[in-house]
């Protein structure tokens, strides 16, 4: 039923620098997950996704959300009914200033 | 301290959008902290003599199934959806809209952890 | 009257908040704009604990927020908390923190330092994932 998902997320993981993925639908319920990540993060992934969209409701498009600490980087992008997150960790903390 | 544990389900309960209500009750449906938006619905079902105490038999039922302890029930109703939280001695219950983030709901049990000893220390106590 | 600040070349906007909110500076699109403050006061306070295992309470210092013609950039420091709302040139000149390749397709993530698409997966436009997004 959800292989379909699972090859897309494998998929994702084989990405370089990326440490786990997972999705979410609507009501922050983890559909699956790859990788390390904790498919609790998908309620709070979710309802930040939700809390961007009412920047600019009437953006049809919607937005991709990147977190930055450090060398690592959560993304999150909303898409309909489905939220899609990422972990990503850099080997060398180039990503931006230090904390 | 009692405060302090209200302030900070009161800030959890204003991170959720969509979450009406947190109580922490014991098993028999004795109150023990309650925060609700002010001017939101009127949800005191929630604190309904029969309410909780039905969630204990439930959960003393699901526990049956062969499948270990029960820890958590989600039920979805047209306009509400109720999470409760088996924390004995403590049920902890989330009331929320139809469309409330059930996952970010479910992502607060391990963070109210700490608190909640504070709480359970208050019940066990002879 | 006085001028609007400008923090980088390509901004449309900007708001500079204290910790608690309160709206200390504001400019361009985003001049007086209350509702914006409120909202990413919201979103970093969401931000404060994602995932404890992956990245430490609070230690978030940089969040970007990308559509597709123009992009936010909220920084926290010195318990200020700066959002600069970023045009995305359509020659190509890169904005200071995100960038885009011009030909990529509308929706598609590009990375800020590898340029890789990482969320692809998301993208209804990308063929893989079609299927699983009907």
């Amino acid at each position: 039923m959800e292989e379909q998902l699972e090859k897309v997320l494998s998929e994702i993981v084989t990405q370089h620098d990326t440490v786990g993925a997972l999705l979410a639908n609507r009501q922050g319920l983890c559909l699956g997950a790859k990788g390390n990540i904790n498919p609790n993060v998908s309620g709070i992934g979710m309802a930040i996704s939700e809390q961007v969209a009412k920047l600019e409701p009437n953006n049809t498009v919607p937005a991709t959300i990147c977190l930055y600490s450090g060398n690592k980087r959560c993304v999150i992008q909303k898409d309909g009914e489905i939220t899609g997150i990422i972990y990503k960790q850099t080997a060398t903390t180039s990503t931006s200033a230090t904390n | 301290m009692s405060d302090d544990i209200k302030k900070y389900f009161n800030g959890l309960l204003h991170k959720v959008s969509g979450l009406y209500v947190i109580q922490i009750t014991d098993r028999d449906g004795v109150p023990l902290l309650r925060v609700s938006h002010n001017q939101e619905k009127n949800v005191d079902f929630a604190l309904m003599p029969s309410f909780i105490p039905t969630f204990t038999t439930a959960c003393d039922q699901a526990s049956k199934l062969g499948l270990g302890r029960n820890k958590t029930i989600i039920s979805m109703y047209s306009n509400y959806q109720v999470v409760q939280m088996n924390k004995l001695p403590l049920i902890l219950t989330f009331v929320g809209a139809e469309d409330c983030n059930t996952g970010h709901i479910l992502a607060l049990e391990h963070q109210v952890d700490g608190y909640l000893e504070d709480i359970k220390l208050a019940v066990t106590e002879p | 009257m006085d001028k609007d600040k400008q923090i980088v070349a390509n901004q449309i906007g900007y708001l500079i908040l204290k910790d608690d909110g309160a709206v200390l500076e504001s400019g361009g699109d985003l001049k007086n704009d209350e509702r914006s403050a409120n909202i990413i006061m919201g979103l970093l306070n969401l931000t404060e604990s994602i995932d404890e295992n992956f990245m430490p309470n609070s230690s978030c210092e940089r969040i970007s927020i990308d559509y597709e013609h123009h992009s936010y950039t909220i920084c926290m420091s010195n318990r200020h908390i700066y959002i600069v709302k970023l045009c995305k040139n359509q020659n190509g000149a890169a904005p200071t923190t995100t960038t885009t390749s011009s030909s990529s397709s509308t929706s598609v993530y590009n990375d800020a330092n590898e340029g890789s698409s990482s969320l692809v997966a998301t993208n209804p436009a990308s063929s893989t994932s079609s299927t699983v997004m009907a």
